[in-house]
């Protein structure tokens, strides 16, 4: 076997059987899967329990008796229970037409509505009506109350709650002021709210919620309907939309992949090279600092020990991309959403990511070669970490755009080239072909010109001790040698 | 554990004279110079080591002898000048017949004895199968078989650099060379050491050792290469420089401490005398038989004990380098 052979497995069990490496793979999807199914449970156990009292200053009276129906807690849950049974009976009717079937789907569009359905613990408001001036409602609010919280103080504009009522509902026409006359709704504010300067925004949200409730109703009196026919009319369940393949498959649509997929395989190759340049960094640097390199020197050449240790980490990168993609064909396959992702993005998957982790991963060890402490290691590796983050923040944007000049451009720049055509390759616009045979050529010119940078700068920075290079030190060596 | 190597170097063979004379020289360079910025390192370094000899590559600390080594070892490129190793233009081609114990040592600090003596001997192109009985034959030469599974991390200073000198001689190289393989030891352990490298050369390596300490390459080498600012100052057998550096010291112990030195001082043989405590260290004048000199002291003084003084590698290299420095021209 080639010696260059014999440090890659040695770099790549001595990285793959460690305990760091199989608890990072191992915690890493357990965190996705948590963030995917568990947060919002988390952050439903965590919503607020909104408990208090707030005055209500209305010269009509109407908005207050509202708001006080509105927020008695029995109706709360009713109209929460009729709103969920409405939502899972529209996610099941676009279901249930075979397109998109089978028990994981199903379960999903239960949990969908479950989730929808839980809004956290009840809101207990007291609407107290007060008839005094606004002065004394403010004391009131600011005013210690140990017991019940003053939460806000609610000021009805006089002729503004009803404004509706005074518009003729099938002309529009204007006979309360303020009125806006295509809509034929009042565009002036209706109330005005005071707060205290602790008041949660959440909370805030949930009292002016329910004061549009209130208004709603009001303004619904006056055209003698009820909430409820409101609510019921303005409920429009979306209809099923379905995906058809070029061989006449179909599946269901599922915009959210869409969207999410660029994300996804952008992350993974970027965990993927930066985690394992980080640890090419990382070893080169112990190894050089623990003089256990010169040893390796006397048994192989530094073109063998610089090629080794990458295609070691190159393995172990592998393995731990791998186990990402196995959870994450896992979530699909629950979900009966595996066949939405296109085999050949794989394909590109693979291709791009090889060819990202060999830059990324020659200019890591040949700063690690180059310095013997890990500080001044990273520091050195900085721009190029950032220039990754950098084109992953711009992912979201390139994959939205994906034919856009920015997209194009960054497709062709060296380093960034493989994360931006990945992107776009995975989005609903993919490049034609030649940008990405293009791309690709770039990308291994890239790799050429990374490992002749790295073997030059490997083979000088070995045995060099004391004080650090910076970049144009590196520069220097590279050119010189 | 000290008896065991003792016991080993008694069986070893002893088959250096024969050996020394067959083939292309272990080492052979010319004209090698060596810059690191404005500082010349080695300057001009002719060496020719035949195989099978053990050679003493000593100087001071900064004299050269590491980038020396590293050139040999084609870890450093020379700036000018050839480099032959075991017959090859380069140690690249030979590396696996070479061994190489580096000054600055290192070990993978979390991977276990056993397995590291093993990833270093296939990287020495061992054959996988005999490697883990190799191991155990290995350590157990240094009495160090109980700490096969041990991770190197938990070894003694002493006792990683044992480690990492097997991990040099693992394949049995042709050609073994070791940068100041002694520094940091203790006695018992330079002493196993010493005997080891014993066992190399007597199973046909040549060795070539690098170090400051001068009474080590006295004890083991029979050649020496003294190098002083990245030049060659003496390049001799240990027996020729014994001869050619004749004593001119003789140590004497009056019988009296207080004894009058007088009588000495008017012998034309003696140059001066020092006297240290009890005792008289006297100079011979240049040409003088230091046999004649030795009757002649000591019927002119009654002495408890009297004896001719050999230089040591250590005068030999100060008068040396002195003598070189006094011959430059200003």
């Amino acid at each position: 076997m080639k010696k260059f052979l014999f440090v890659a497995s040695h770099e790549f069990l001595s990285t793959v059987a460690t305990r760091g490496f199989i608890i990072g793979s191992l915690v890493t999807p357990a965190l996705m899967a948590l963030l995917m199914f568990g947060l919002p449970r988390l952050m439903g156990q965590r919503q607020l329990h909104i408990a208090g009292e707030v005055a209500v200053i209305d010269p009509t009276g109407a908005v207050a008796s509202a708001l006080q129906d509105i927020a008695d807690p029995v109706k709360i849950e009713e109209r929460r229970q009729q709103r969920a049974q409405r939502s899972a009976q529209g996610a099941y009717g676009a279901a249930g037409s075979g397109v998109a079937s089978g028990p994981g789907f199903d379960a999903a569009i239960t949990a969908m509505t479950g989730i929808s359905a839980m809004t956290g613990p009840i809101p207990r408001i007291r609407f107290i009506k007060r008839t005094d001036d606004l002065v004394r409602a403010k004391s009131w609010l600011v005013q210690p109350a140990p017991r019940v919280r003053h939460m806000a103080i609610v000021v009805v504009r006089p002729g503004t709650a009803a404004a509706a009522s005074g518009v003729d509902a099938a002309s529009g026409v204007n006979t309360a002021g303020g009125v806006d006359a295509a809509s034929g709704v009042d565009a002036a504010p209706v109330y005005d709210l005071y707060v205290p300067a602790n008041l949660d925004a959440r909370e805030e949200a949930v009292i002016r919620g329910m004061l549009r409730d209130a208004v709603v109703t009001v303004r619904a009196r006056a055209h003698g309907l009820a909430l409820d026919q409101l609510d019921a009319l303005s409920q429009v369940q979306a209809g099923r939309s379905i995906t058809v393949a070029r061989d006449g498959t179909e599946r269901p649509s599922v915009p959210l992949l869409n969207a999410l997929l660029p994300l996804g395989l952008i992350m993974l190759m970027f965990l993927g090279t930066l985690g394992s340049g980080q640890m090419l960094l990382t070893t080169m640097v112990e190894e050089k600092s623990s003089r256990i390199i010169e040893v390796l020197l006397a048994a192989v050449s530094p073109l063998e020990l610089l090629a080794g240790k990458i295609l070691g980490q190159l393995g172990a990168a592998m393995v731990g991309m791998g186990l990402y993609l196995l959870v994450a064909f896992a979530g699909l396959s629950t979900f009966a959403l595996f066949g939405l992702v296109d085999p050949a993005l794989l394909l590109y998957l693979f291709l791009m990511f090889v060819i990202s982790f060999l830059v990324f991963g020659s200019v890591m060890v040949a700063i690690g070669a180059a310095v013997e402490d890990i500080r001044d290691a990273q520091s050195l590796g900085m721009p190029f970490t950032f220039g990754l983050g950098a084109v992953v923040a711009l992912t979201i944007g390139i994959s939205l755009n994906p034919n856009s000049a920015l997209s194009t451009t960054l497709s062709f720049t060296p380093i960034l080239n493989t994360f931006a055509i990945m992107a776009r390759l995975a989005s609903t616009s993919p490049p034609p072909f030649w940008q990405v045979w293009l791309s690709i050529a770039v990308g291994i010119a890239t790799v050429i010109a990374a490992i002749w940078f790295a073997a030059k700068i490997f083979r000088i920075g070995l045995l060099m001790h004391g004080r650090p290079p910076n970049f144009a030190t590196l520069v220097r060596w590279a050119v010189s040698s | 554990m000290a008896e065991r190597v003792e016991e080993l170097a008694d069986r070893a063979p002893r088959k250096t004279a024969e050996r020394a004379a067959s083939g292309p020289p272990a080492i052979l360079l010319h004209g090698v110079t060596k810059t690191f910025g404005e500082t010349q390192a080695v300057g001009d370094l002719n060496l020719e080591v035949p195989r099978g000899r053990l050679y003493g590559l000593i100087g001071p600390n900064g004299a050269g002898k590491t980038t020396a080594i590293r050139m040999i070892m084609s870890i450093l490129q020379p700036d000018c000048g050839s480099v032959s190793v075991l017959g090859h233009r380069s140690a690249l081609d030979a590396k696996d017949r070479i061994g190489y114990l580096p000054e600055e040592r290192g070990l993978y600090r979390k991977m276990r004895v056993g397995t590291f003596l093993e990833y270093m001997g296939r990287l020495k192109g061992v054959t996988a199968s005999i490697l883990p009985e190799r191991v155990g034959h290995r350590l157990e030469q240094l009495g160090l078989e109980q700490y096969l599974s041990k991770r190197c991390e938990e070894l003694s200073k002493g006792t990683q650099q044992k480690i990492q000198f097997l991990a040099a001689v693992m394949h049995d190289p042709d050609l073994l060379i070791l940068d100041e393989p002694f520094s940091g030891l203790d006695p018992v352990s330079t002493l196993q050491l010493r005997k080891l490298i014993n066992i190399e050369h007597d199973r046909g390596a040549t060795i070539v050792f690098s170090t400051h300490v001068m009474a080590h390459a006295e004890e083991l080498c029979d050649h020496v290469v003294m190098i002083h600012r990245g030049r060659k100052v003496l390049d001799d057998s240990i027996a020729d420089i014994r001869s050619r550096y004749d004593p001119r010291t003789i140590h004497l112990q009056p019988f009296r401490a207080d004894a009058d030195a007088a009588p000495l001082r008017q012998l034309l043989e003696v140059e001066d005398i020092v006297r240290n405590d009890a005792e008289l260290q006297i100079r011979l004048a240049a040409g003088t038989d230091p046999a004649a000199a030795l009757a002649r002291i000591a019927s002119a003084i009654p002495c408890s004990r009297i004896e001719l003084a050999r230089p040591t590698l250590e005068e030999i290299f100060v008068r040396t380098v002195s003598g070189a420095a006094a011959g430059r021209p200003r």
